[in-house]
This record gives C-alpha cells, sequence and structure tokens, in this order.
C-alpha cells in the first residue's frame, strides 16, 4: 500500500469484506440459483409482467390443501418479486456501507464517521472525493451486476429501480444528510428515513427516477451538503450547536430536576431498560412508520399527486405491520447489545433485571403497535383500503389473528433472545437465521409436492408435542436451578408463570373464537401457540444473566 | 455470614484465575481490615483489575475463596453489591443517561442513599444536573462515578485506578473523597493505582503485585521501614551492575551505587562487602523505588 487511497480502499475493505462478499454471494445466487428455481417451478421470469405470470400458476389450485397452497402462493411471490427485493436490499446495504460510517459504542450512534481518518495527513477535497467515488464505484457495480447479471422479472411497478442515475443520486443525498447532520443524529434519522422512502417507495418516485430535471440537481445537492458536512466534521465546527435554543445548558449550581424519585429498585431497573433500548425502539418504529405515511400524505394532498393504486396501498399496510417486528427483531439479534459493567454491578437479583427487561420488551411492543395503528388508520385518505384487501383470499377473522400473532411476535423477539445475549453465544443468534434460511428453503421443496406438505401435516402434532415436552421439562429445570441458587424470588416465578397462562390462553382464545382455521390445522396450530409462548428461555435468563455477571 | 461478624472488609484465599494460557491470579491471598485504607499496586497487567472484579463478583473465582464481609460476592451479590461504592477504571456510566437521572436511578437501589450528602458532591464536583454523561469530560465522568459510589456512603469504598488519566485537580477530589470516607465513619477503602505517591499519601496498608501474585504486603509503615537504600562506594568502578546476594535491586555507574535491600539490611552489607562495596550512606526508599526494585527483581 503506497499510497493513501490504496491504505483507504484497503481499509474500507477489510472492514466490510465480510458484508460485502455476502452481498456478491446474493447477486450470484439469484444470478446462478434463480433461472433453475424458476424452471423448477415453471415460471417464466422473462414475462412481459411477472404477476399475470403468478396468477395463471395459483389460479388452478383449488383442490390443493390449505398448507401447501399457502406455501405455493408464497414461493411464486418469492419468484415473482424476490430479485427486486433483494435488489432494492443490497442497494440499499452497499449505500449504508458507502457512507463509510460506524456504530459508535460509546454514544450507540449506528452513523458515526471514524474520527481517526480525519486525522490522516491528507487534504479534506482528498478525503471528500475519495469516499465519494469510491462510494460510487460500488455502487455502479452493484446496479450492473443486477441489471446485467439476473434476470429480473418485469414488475411495472419496480422497472423504475433500473435507473443508474437514481441509484447514485440516492447515494449522494445519503452521504449528504449523514455527513452534514453528524452533529444532529436524530434530525439526522428522521431526515434520512424520509429521504429513502421518498426514493424507493413513495408514489413520487415515478417523477424522480424519470423527469431528468429532478435527478441532476439532486445529485449535484447531495454532493454539495457532503463536502461541506464533512469539512465541517473534520473541524468540529457544527458540534454542539444542536438545538441550543430548544434546551438552554443549565449551570452546575442548577437544581436537581431527573425522573422523579422511584418507589423501587425494580421501578429504576424498569426505567432503565426503558430509556436504553425500549424507547429507542419506539423511535425507530416511529420514525419508519411515521416519517413515509407522512410523506405519502404530503405528496397526495400538497403535490395533488395520487390516490395510490390498490396493490401499492397494500404493499405499504403490509410494510407498516412489519415494521414493529422487524425493528424488534433486528434489536434482538443486534451484535452490538451487551449489558455494561455498570449495570452488572446493581445490588439486584437477576430475576428482577430479567422481569424489568421483559417489562419494557413489552412496553415498546404496545407503543410501537399504537403508533403502526394511528398510521393504518391514515390509509383511507391515502386509496381504496377495501379495494385493495378485495383480492386477499383471508377472512377477516384470520387477518385479525395474524395481527395479533405479529404483536405477540413483536415481543417474544426480545424475550426468547434476552438469555441468548445474557450467555454471550452469538452463534446461537446465528443458528436462529440459519433456522429462518432453513425454513426458506423448505418452502420451494413442499410448494413442488402436495405429498410432502401432507406428510408434515400429519407428523407435526407429534413433532410438537415432543418439543412441548421438552420445553416444560427445561423450564422446570431452569427455574428450580434459579431458585436454589437464589436468582429469583418464588413470587416473581408466580408472576411470570401467570402471566405466561394468560398469554397462552388469550392467543388460545383468538385462535378458537377469531381465527376459525380448519379442523385439521386446529391441534397443530394450538399446540405451536403453547410453544411460542416463551417458558423455558425466559427461564434460563437468570443463570445466562449470573454468568455474564460473574464469568 | 453476617456482615458484622465479619472481622475483615475482604478477604482472598487461595484465589487463582486463568485466561486461556495466561494466568492472571495465581494463589493470591490477601485480607483488607475493616476501617483501613488499602493500596493495591502492580504493574500493568499484573492482575488488579483481575482481583477486584474478583471481589466486585464480576469474576468467579476457579479456585479459592473470595468473602466481602463475610459473603460471596457471587451467591449473595445482592448482599455484596449493596455495601460496595465501585468507581470503575473505564468510566463505564451509561452515555445516554443525564446526571440527574444517573442519581435517581442509582439511588433506587440503595435504601442508606444521602440525598444531601449527593447533592453536596455534585455541587463540590462541579457537575450540571441536565449534563449528559456522554458530554462530560473524562475527569468529570470519574467524578459523576465518585458521587455515585460515594453517595450512599458505602461499608467498602472500591476504586479501580481511580486517577488514572485524570489532572491533578480531580485526583486531588479523588484523594480528598477517599480521606473523607475514612475520617467520617471509619469505613474501608480499597484502590488499586500506579501512582505511588498517592498511595504513600492515603493507604494504611499495601500490597504489591506482579505478576498474578502477591510479593509483598503489609501496614505501609511496615513496608518503608524493612526496605533500605543503601549508597555502596566501590574502590574501582565497576563496568557492570555488581552482583549483590539479597539486594533487590541495584543501579549507578562506576565506584557508587544505590541498592535497594528488603529487611536482610545485615545480610546486604555483608554481602556487599564481599564483593567490595563498603555502605557510604544510608536512607528509607520510597514506596515508587521500593515497587520499582521489587519489579526489576521479579522480571529477573
Amino acid at each position: 500500500m503506497r499510497t493513501p487511497a490504496a491504505a483507504l480502499t484497503w481499509e474500507l475493505w477489510r472492514r466490510h469484506r465480510a458484508r460485502l462478499m455476502t452481498v456478491i454471494g446474493i447477486v450470484a445466487a439469484f444470478a446462478l440459483v434463480y433461472p433453475r428455481l424458476c424452471a423448477w417451478a415453471g415460471f417464466n421470469p422473462d414475462s412481459p409482467d411477472a404477476l399475470n405470470e403468478i396468477a395463471k400458476v395459483i389460479g388452478p389450485m383449488n383442490e390443493a390443501p390449505a398448507l401447501a397452497r399457502v406455501v405455493r402462493i408464497l414461493y411464486y411471490l418469492f419468484l415473482a418479486m424476490g430479485p427486486t427485493a433483494a435488489m432494492v436490499l443490497t442497494l440499499l446495504y452497499v449505500t449504508w456501507v458507502s457512507t463509510f460510517t460506524e456504530f459508535d459504542p460509546r454514544t450507540k450512534d449506528p452513523m458515526t464517521f471514524p474520527a481517526r481518518r480525519f486525522t490522516l495527513p491528507v487534504s479534506t477535497p482528498f478525503l471528500f472525493w475519495w469516499h465519494f467515488l469510491a462510494g460510487m464505484t460500488s455502487i455502479v457495480v452493484l446496479y450492473a451486476s443486477w441489471i446485467y447479471g439476473v434476470r429480473i422479472p418485469s414488475v411495472e411497478t419496480f422497472a423504475v429501480y433500473k435507473n443508474c442515475l437514481g441509484w447514485i443520486t440516492l447515494l449522494a443525498v445519503a452521504q449528504g444528510i449523514v455527513w452534514s447532520l453528524a452533529a444532529w443524529p436524530v434530525i439526522r434519522m428522521l431526515v434520512l428515513t424520509a429521504a429513502l422512502f421518498a426514493f424507493l417507495f413513495s408514489p413520487a418516485q415515478v417523477q424522480f427516477f424519470k423527469s431528468p430535471m429532478v435527478l441532476p440537481p439532486l445529485f449535484l445537492m447531495g454532493a454539495v451538503f457532503a463536502r461541506a458536512g464533512l469539512q465541517k466534521m473534520r473541524h468540529g465546527q457544527w458540534q454542539g450547536r444542536a438545538l441550543e435554543w430548544m434546551f438552554p445548558t443549565q449551570t452546575a449550581t442548577g437544581k436537581l430536576h431527573g425522573p422523579k424519585r422511584f418507589a423501587s429498585p425494580a421501578q429504576a431497573q424498569l426505567w432503565f431498560e426503558w430509556r436504553r433500548f425500549a424507547r429507542p425502539l419506539c423511535f425507530y418504529a416511529a420514525a419508519l412508520a411515521v416519517v413515509p405515511v407522512v410523506v405519502h400524505l404530503m405528496v397526495r394532498f400538497v403535490a395533488g399527486l395520487g390516490p395510490l393504486q390498490d396493490a401499492t396501498l397494500f404493499g405499504g399496510i403490509m410494510a407498516l405491520v412489519a415494521i414493529p417486528p422487524f425493528v424488534h427483531f433486528f434489536f434482538a439479534l443486534s451484535p452490538t447489545r451487551t449489558d455494561p459493567p455498570f449495570l452488572m454491578i446493581r445490588p439486584l437479583t437477576n430475576g428482577s433485571m430479567t422481569m424489568a427487561a421483559l417489562k419494557a420488551a413489552a412496553l415498546s411492543t404496545v407503543i410501537s403497535w399504537l403508533l403502526v395503528c394511528a398510521m393504518l388508520g391514515a390509509m383511507p385518505w391515502l386509496g381504496d383500503v377495501h379495494a385493495a384487501f378485495r383480492k386477499m383470499p383471508v377472512l377477516p377473522g384470520v387477518l385479525a389473528a395474524m395481527l395479533t400473532g405479529l404483536i405477540f411476535l413483536t415481543w417474544r423477539f426480545v424475550a426468547v433472545n434476552l438469555c441468548i445475549v445474557w450467555f454471550g453465544k452469538r452463534w446461537m443468534t446465528g443458528l436462529q437465521v440459519l433456522g429462518i434460511y432453513a425454513g426458506g428453503f423448505m418452502i420451494p421443496i413442499l410448494s413442488q409436492n402436495d405429498a410432502y406438505a401432507n406428510s408434515l401435516l400429519r407428523i407435526l402434532p407429534g413433532l410438537l408435542v415432543g418439543l412441548l415436552t421438552l420445553k416444560f421439562l427445561l423450564a422446570f429445570l431452569s427455574f428450580r436451578l434459579s431458585l436454589k441458587r437464589r436468582l429469583l424470588a418464588p413470587s416473581a416465578l408466580v408472576a411470570y408463570l401467570v402471566v405466561w397462562g394468560l398469554l397462552a390462553a388469550s392467543l388460545l382464545a383468538i385462535l378458537f373464537f377469531v381465527a376459525r382455521p380448519p379442523r385439521e390445522l386446529i391441534l397443530p396450530a394450538s399446540l405451536g401457540i403453547v410453544l411460542l409462548v416463551p417458558l423455558a428461555r425466559v427461564g434460563f435468563c437468570p443463570l445466562a444473566l449470573a454468568r455474564s455477571r460473574h464469568t | 455470614m453476617n456482615t458484622t461478624a465479619a472481622s475483615h472488609a475482604v478477604e482472598l484465599t487461595g484465589l487463582s484465575r486463568k485466561f486461556g494460557s495466561k494466568v492472571a491470579l495465581n494463589d493470591v491471598s490477601l485480607q483488607v481490615r475493616r476501617g483501613r485504607v488499602f493500596g493495591l499496586v502492580g504493574a500493568n497487567g499484573a492482575g488488579k483489575t483481575t482481583l477486584i472484579k474478583h471481589v466486585l463478583g464480576r469474576l468467579k473465582a476457579e479456585s479459592g475463596l473470595v468473602r466481602v464481609f463475610g459473603f460471596d460476592p457471587v451467591s449473595e451479590p445482592v448482599e455484596t453489591l449493596s455495601r460496595i461504592g465501585y468507581l470503575s477504571e473505564n468510566r463505564d456510566l451509561p452515555a445516554w443517561m443525564r446526571v440527574d437521572e444517573l442519581l435517581r436511578y442509582t439511588e433506587a437501589f440503595y435504601p442508606k442513599w444521602d440525598t444531601a450528602y449527593a447533592e453536596e458532591l455534585r455541587r463540590q464536583f462541579g457537575l450540571d444536573p441536565r449534563a449528559k454523561i456522554k458530554t462530560l469530560s473524562r475527569g468529570e465522568n470519574a467524578k459523576a462515578g465518585l458521587l455515585i459510589a460515594l453517595a450512599y456512603r458505602p461499608e467498602l469504598l472500591l476504586l479501580d485506578e481511580p486517577s488514572s488519566g485524570l489532572d491533578p485537580v480531580v485526583r486531588r477530589d479523588i484523594l480528598e473523597a477517599i480521606i473523607r470516607t475514612v475520617a467520617d465513619e471509619g469505613r474501608t477503602v480499597f484502590f488499586s493505582s500506579h501512582l505511588l505517591e498517592e498511595v504513600e499519601r492515603v493507604a494504611d496498608d499495601v500490597a504489591m503485585m506482579f505478576n498474578g501474585q502477591i510479593v509483598l504486603t503489609g501496614a505501609l509503615d511496615d513496608v518503608k521501614e524493612n526496605h533500605h537504600r543503601l549508597i555502596l562506594r566501590f574502590n574501582s568502578p565497576q563496568s557492570s551492575a555488581p552482583i549483590v546476594p539479597g539486594v533487590l535491586r541495584i543501579t549507578g555507574s562506576g565506584q557508587e551505587w544505590t541498592a535497594i535491600c528488603n529487611g536482610k539490611r545485615e545480610e546486604a552489607v555483608a554481602a556487599a562487602a564481599r564483593v567490595g562495596g563498603r555502605v557510604v550512606a544510608e536512607d528509607s526508599p520510597s514506596l515508587d523505588e521500593v515497587f520499582v526494585a521489587w519489579a526489576a527483581a521479579k522480571s529477573k
């Protein structure tokens, strides 16, 4: 490495090697494996309209059993939308990598530009141009790989994504926002979310991507802001100027305000968990849910565009309901999530710490869903919701049950991963992700063979009973050990068992009285619900925490 | 065991700990008496922080026994931690909290929290209650940590390198806090430090660690009394350091050399005489000199 540019390029590659290899792997998989999957399923990816292609295949399946039908629909949806979805995800991913920011463990800011790069003996113009051009090159290579290397099914709504200028403009705007608003992380997050949604999902995207009068000026503006932001960041010129007029600094002699006095250590711990992760999760859910809806409303009523097409509105509603589980899932699996030594030396039992974390997760779940429900309430202004759902072949009761299930899963993602986080065994998290992938791989197999699906349905109750037995046995052992080691108060155990019972009973009641599944699915669904309500893994939390506290 | 029944604030017996193949603590035994200021000194990597983490219960003893006021910090964390005020070397306070939130939060865990005292300390340390921890300087961060460690008047104040990387003003604040802790109510202070002049100023007892072992422990006055600095003169210039049995460290050049010896003064003088040296002056070494001498002796 004889030049600074070569050294910086090596650093970029070294830091993001695994991530970039993953992106390359995804593109390669779609380039090489996807055509074979299409051929196997009888799906033509070069059809002028991929959605019509799906309708042709799904139409004559009425005689197939319920499970096989659902699996087959999912599989064809994957074939039609998968390449575009993966392309957009990799675009977002490489855009993030190309902002060249990192997670700062001290401030917990996920998009901090590393200060060490500012101490390198290179000029600011060099720093800017290297980062700017390296990002642009990555994006152009990604674009070329997708567009020329993968057979992407044609879906009219997504045709606008096939525009290289749009991609590099998105990066320039992202760099401009991230670098120029570095001193104000919350505002940066909101502006960035709004910009991404405006680019990727807003109905205005058609205008953005098609008009030659929009993209070039936006590209230039992003570059100018990025250049100015990098300069200001390097010399700390905007640091500490954040909204002083809103939050005046108090002197050291100012009175103590703070939160009110806590009634108990458990309450203080709940506040800690709320502030540490539940409130940020609510914020992320709000940013993801509220900002795009507001952008859409502005586009609809200020710019006078719309209303949204039925399919777009349906997709938007689906995206909204996916936000809380999505946010909680990624938080639960986040490798940056650790408990500081400060917390580990609180004189509080492990059981109390566990309960505080579970309650905080419940709080963030409820608040995130309230926000999402409020945004769902705004949907009728954006389009015809009834028309959007008319083609949905699912009963309203099933939809309501699915919604309840998603709310429950939102909390569950955090609850079941607590013990993994506290055990500190990250490979366990990886196992879960592998499990999800394994499930994904089963879908094409099941969708192609009704006999497999029927066999699975027959053995499912037995399998679930076995897993339930194991669950109760592990729960019994873990709780007994926690009680024996005085990690858990008996009253806390009783309280959780009551909550567990109520939760399981409520979900079963919703299954029986609201969803009303077909007879063959009642037993496996009931057993599945009881299996999903966390017991053993919550039981292991105090033990895992003890391991974390006393290495 | 009852806290009143325990004669020592901290008691370690045969404590050992390995991290992979590296031995961090090797059969460490130590007693910290109640109402005393105990200074733990040692080079980087000697095992001081590992030892303190065992006292806190953050590490579980692989072998040996750890007792804090008679309690096992691992199996009885609540009983132990409610008696300890701890200031970490890493200044690991939650960056997102404000100072006032930190105080309110910490207060909830300690029934003996003294609000008036906490407020007095906060004003004394000049901490803005609305300031976020992440905006505090290194010194302010240390003060905030010290504040929450002191405000409930813990029976044991446990400080891990409290003044590492701090300016003289903050170091003075910390030393005053230690002195006041003991002077006020006769509570116990156990701290590790690189700054030996500080240890010398405030400690009643000291222990020195090298490579996971306690090589020297006792009352500070005894330690200083038991070590001697001998100025040796040789008849002819010495090209290399003369080898004097019983001497921990010998430095100098030419005809005049300085030797630090431990306890056995007469033997050291006799040994020096055998290699042609005679004692021309003698005094007590500083703790710093004792430490360096032991470090040299152990690294041979």
